[in-house]
Protein backbone atom coordinates (compact mmCIF):
# COMPACT_ATOMS: atom_id res chain seq x y z
CA UNK A 1 0.00 0.00 0.00
CA UNK A 2 1.62 3.77 -0.90
CA UNK A 3 1.71 6.50 1.32
CA UNK A 4 -1.56 8.54 2.19
CA UNK A 5 -1.81 11.81 -0.03
CA UNK A 6 -4.33 14.42 -0.69
CA UNK A 7 -3.71 16.90 -3.59
CA UNK A 8 -5.62 19.29 -5.19
CA UNK A 9 -5.92 19.45 -8.82
CA UNK A 10 -7.73 21.73 -11.53
CA UNK A 11 -9.71 19.78 -14.08
CA UNK A 12 -9.96 20.94 -17.61
CA UNK A 13 -12.86 23.30 -16.92
CA UNK A 14 -11.14 25.35 -14.20
CA UNK A 15 -12.74 23.14 -10.73
CA UNK A 16 -10.59 22.38 -8.53
CA UNK A 17 -10.65 18.93 -6.60
CA UNK A 18 -8.54 16.47 -4.46
CA UNK A 19 -7.58 13.52 -5.51
CA UNK A 20 -7.00 10.78 -2.79
CA UNK A 21 -4.57 8.42 -3.10
CA UNK A 22 -2.74 5.28 -0.63
CA UNK A 23 -5.00 3.84 2.12
CA UNK A 24 -7.67 5.60 3.89
CA UNK A 25 -7.35 4.00 7.13
CA UNK A 26 -7.85 4.98 10.64
CA UNK A 27 -4.27 6.75 10.92
CA UNK A 28 -5.25 8.58 7.67
CA UNK A 29 -8.81 9.52 8.08
CA UNK A 30 -8.56 12.48 10.77
CA UNK A 31 -5.45 13.75 7.78
CA UNK A 32 -8.63 13.79 5.29
CA UNK A 33 -10.94 15.59 7.00
CA UNK A 34 -8.29 18.43 7.64
CA UNK A 35 -7.25 18.93 4.36
CA UNK A 36 -11.09 19.26 3.15
CA UNK A 37 -11.93 21.49 5.94
CA UNK A 38 -8.63 23.51 5.21
CA UNK A 39 -9.31 23.39 1.44
CA UNK A 40 -12.62 23.69 1.44
CA UNK A 41 -13.08 21.77 -1.79
CA UNK A 42 -15.97 19.16 -2.06
CA UNK A 43 -15.03 17.38 -4.66
CA UNK A 44 -12.82 14.33 -4.06
CA UNK A 45 -11.48 11.84 -6.78
CA UNK A 46 -10.95 8.70 -4.51
CA UNK A 47 -10.14 6.61 -8.06
CA UNK A 48 -6.28 6.27 -6.25
CA UNK A 49 -7.40 4.96 -2.91
CA UNK A 50 -6.16 1.13 -2.94
CA UNK A 51 -7.67 0.61 0.71
CA UNK A 52 -10.33 1.70 2.62
CA UNK A 53 -11.84 1.02 6.36
CA UNK A 54 -14.89 1.86 8.89
CA UNK A 55 -12.80 4.99 9.74
CA UNK A 56 -12.12 6.15 6.25
CA UNK A 57 -15.80 5.52 5.59
CA UNK A 58 -16.98 8.02 8.55
CA UNK A 59 -14.38 10.81 7.79
CA UNK A 60 -16.71 10.82 4.31
CA UNK A 61 -19.51 10.78 6.13
CA UNK A 62 -18.31 13.34 8.51
CA UNK A 63 -17.22 15.47 5.48
CA UNK A 64 -20.62 14.82 3.64
CA UNK A 65 -22.73 16.11 7.02
CA UNK A 66 -20.27 19.25 7.13
CA UNK A 67 -21.23 19.64 3.72
CA UNK A 68 -24.77 19.38 4.49
CA UNK A 69 -24.68 21.57 7.48
CA UNK A 70 -23.42 24.26 4.62
CA UNK A 71 -26.16 23.60 2.35
CA UNK A 72 -23.38 22.17 0.09
CA UNK A 73 -22.87 18.39 -0.90
CA UNK A 74 -19.58 16.19 -0.99
CA UNK A 75 -19.03 15.01 -4.67
CA UNK A 76 -17.07 12.02 -5.62
CA UNK A 77 -16.25 12.29 -9.08
CA UNK A 78 -14.41 8.23 -9.21
CA UNK A 79 -14.09 6.35 -6.67
CA UNK A 80 -11.48 2.80 -6.25
CA UNK A 81 -12.53 -0.81 -6.39
CA UNK A 82 -11.93 -0.75 -2.55
CA UNK A 83 -13.98 2.37 -1.87
CA UNK A 84 -16.93 0.58 -3.72
CA UNK A 85 -16.64 -2.54 -1.40
CA UNK A 86 -17.02 -1.08 1.66
CA UNK A 87 -19.91 1.49 0.67
CA UNK A 88 -21.23 -2.25 -0.29
CA UNK A 89 -21.06 -3.63 2.48
CA UNK A 90 -22.38 -1.03 4.70
CA UNK A 91 -25.33 -0.19 2.44
CA UNK A 92 -24.29 3.28 1.85
CA UNK A 93 -23.44 3.02 -2.31
CA UNK A 94 -27.02 5.86 -2.95
CA UNK A 95 -25.89 7.90 -0.15
CA UNK A 96 -22.75 9.37 -2.03
CA UNK A 97 -24.21 8.90 -5.52
CA UNK A 98 -20.29 7.77 -6.94
CA UNK A 99 -18.97 6.61 -9.87
CA UNK A 100 -16.85 3.64 -10.11
CA UNK A 101 -13.13 4.38 -11.57
CA UNK B 1 -0.56 -25.34 1.91
CA UNK B 2 3.09 -26.76 2.17
CA UNK B 3 3.58 -30.11 4.25
CA UNK B 4 6.95 -29.01 5.04
CA UNK B 5 6.06 -26.53 7.29
CA UNK B 6 6.99 -26.98 10.46
CA UNK B 7 4.60 -25.35 12.22
CA UNK B 8 1.27 -24.13 10.76
CA UNK B 9 0.67 -20.71 13.25
CA UNK B 10 2.30 -17.84 13.33
CA UNK B 11 2.31 -15.00 16.00
CA UNK B 12 3.10 -11.46 15.73
CA UNK B 13 2.86 -8.80 18.33
CA UNK B 14 2.88 -5.00 17.87
CA UNK B 15 2.54 -1.91 19.64
CA UNK B 16 -1.43 -1.32 20.12
CA UNK B 17 -1.38 1.96 18.22
CA UNK B 18 -3.20 3.13 14.69
CA UNK B 19 0.17 3.43 13.06
CA UNK B 20 0.78 -0.46 13.76
CA UNK B 21 -2.39 -1.69 12.03
CA UNK B 22 -1.17 -1.66 8.46
CA UNK B 23 1.74 -3.72 9.34
CA UNK B 24 -0.90 -6.40 11.15
CA UNK B 25 -2.96 -6.12 7.66
CA UNK B 26 0.05 -6.98 5.48
CA UNK B 27 0.83 -9.69 7.50
CA UNK B 28 -2.62 -11.09 7.33
CA UNK B 29 -1.49 -10.76 3.26
CA UNK B 30 1.11 -12.43 3.30
CA UNK B 31 -0.38 -15.44 5.94
CA UNK B 32 -3.25 -15.54 2.83
CA UNK B 33 -1.45 -15.61 0.34
CA UNK B 34 0.34 -18.51 1.74
CA UNK B 35 -2.91 -20.57 2.18
CA UNK B 36 -3.70 -19.83 -1.11
CA UNK B 37 -6.91 -17.92 -0.78
CA UNK B 38 -8.13 -15.88 -3.36
CA UNK B 39 -7.58 -11.95 -4.25
CA UNK B 40 -11.11 -11.26 -3.30
CA UNK B 41 -10.81 -13.46 0.46
CA UNK B 42 -7.43 -12.33 0.95
CA UNK B 43 -8.42 -8.58 0.57
CA UNK B 44 -11.76 -9.55 2.85
CA UNK B 45 -9.55 -10.79 5.67
CA UNK B 46 -7.16 -7.81 4.99
CA UNK B 47 -10.80 -5.19 5.78
CA UNK B 48 -12.00 -7.70 8.68
CA UNK B 49 -8.60 -7.47 10.80
CA UNK B 50 -8.33 -3.85 10.21
CA UNK B 51 -12.16 -2.96 11.43
CA UNK B 52 -11.14 -5.90 14.62
CA UNK B 53 -7.82 -3.67 15.26
CA UNK B 54 -9.75 -0.61 15.07
CA UNK B 55 -12.82 -2.32 17.52
CA UNK B 56 -10.15 -2.74 20.44
CA UNK B 57 -7.42 0.30 20.07
CA UNK B 58 -10.39 2.39 22.31
CA UNK B 59 -10.65 0.06 24.83
CA UNK B 60 -6.69 -1.04 25.23
CA UNK B 61 -5.19 -1.24 28.57
CA UNK B 62 -2.54 1.34 27.85
CA UNK B 63 -0.33 -0.67 30.97
CA UNK B 64 0.02 -3.14 28.38
CA UNK B 65 -0.32 -1.83 24.68
CA UNK B 66 0.29 -4.13 22.60
CA UNK B 67 -1.63 -6.22 20.17
CA UNK B 68 -0.89 -10.27 19.94
CA UNK B 69 -2.48 -11.59 16.37
CA UNK B 70 -2.04 -15.49 15.79
CA UNK B 71 -2.53 -16.75 12.24
CA UNK B 72 -3.61 -20.73 11.81
CA UNK B 73 -2.96 -21.77 8.43
CA UNK B 74 -5.16 -24.60 8.26
CA UNK B 75 -5.97 -26.84 5.57
CA UNK B 76 -8.44 -25.04 3.85
CA UNK B 77 -8.24 -21.28 4.74
CA UNK B 78 -6.91 -19.62 7.63
CA UNK B 79 -7.95 -18.38 11.17
CA UNK B 80 -6.82 -15.26 12.72
CA UNK B 81 -7.09 -14.03 16.85
CA UNK B 82 -6.87 -10.77 17.63
CA UNK B 83 -5.91 -10.09 21.23
CA UNK B 84 -5.27 -7.49 23.55
CA UNK B 85 -5.59 -6.72 27.20
CA UNK B 86 -8.50 -3.74 27.71
CA UNK B 87 -9.39 -1.78 30.40
CA UNK B 88 -11.57 -2.75 33.40
CA UNK B 89 -15.12 -2.95 32.30
CA UNK B 90 -14.61 -1.73 29.05
CA UNK B 91 -15.59 -3.49 25.64
CA UNK B 92 -15.80 -3.43 21.73
CA UNK B 93 -18.34 -0.80 20.21
CA UNK B 94 -20.66 -3.27 18.44
CA UNK B 95 -23.05 -0.24 17.46
CA UNK B 96 -20.66 1.42 14.95
CA UNK B 97 -19.46 1.30 11.92
CA UNK B 98 -16.44 -1.46 12.47
CA UNK B 99 -18.59 -3.92 13.92
CA UNK B 100 -20.78 -3.52 11.28
CA UNK B 101 -18.19 -3.68 8.56
CA UNK B 102 -16.59 -6.52 10.34
CA UNK B 103 -19.24 -9.08 11.13
CA UNK B 104 -20.63 -8.22 7.03
CA UNK B 105 -16.98 -9.57 6.18
CA UNK B 106 -17.26 -12.68 8.77
CA UNK B 107 -20.49 -13.22 10.06
CA UNK B 108 -19.09 -15.60 12.15
CA UNK B 109 -16.60 -13.60 14.36
CA UNK B 110 -16.21 -14.55 17.67
CA UNK B 111 -15.19 -12.29 20.74
CA UNK B 112 -14.31 -13.80 24.00
CA UNK B 113 -12.21 -12.87 27.36
CA UNK B 114 -12.81 -10.01 29.48
CA UNK B 115 -9.40 -8.72 30.49
CA UNK B 116 -7.75 -9.98 27.44
CA UNK B 117 -10.34 -9.68 24.99
CA UNK B 118 -10.14 -11.99 21.68
CA UNK B 119 -11.21 -11.31 18.20
CA UNK B 120 -11.35 -14.53 15.72
CA UNK B 121 -11.88 -14.22 12.27
CA UNK B 122 -11.85 -16.66 9.87
CA UNK B 123 -11.79 -17.28 5.86
CA UNK B 124 -12.61 -20.48 4.37
CA UNK B 125 -10.97 -21.06 0.38
CA UNK B 126 -14.30 -21.57 -1.85
CA UNK B 127 -16.54 -24.48 -1.37
CA UNK B 128 -14.90 -25.31 2.25
CA UNK B 129 -15.62 -24.49 5.78
CA UNK B 130 -13.26 -24.54 8.72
Amino acid sequence: MSTFEVTPHTDDSGTTYLKVSGALDLAAAPQLIQEVKESQVLRLDLSEVDFMDSTGLGALITVRNGAREKNEELELLAISRAVERVLELSGLTDVFGTSHE
Amino acid sequence: MNESWPSRTVELTVPAHEDFVAAVRAQTRSMAVLTSLGVDDVEELQMAIGEAATLLLPVVDLATPFFRVEFDLVADGMRIRLRARVRPGAAIDREGLAWMLLTALDPHVAVTGTDETCIEISRARSNSRL
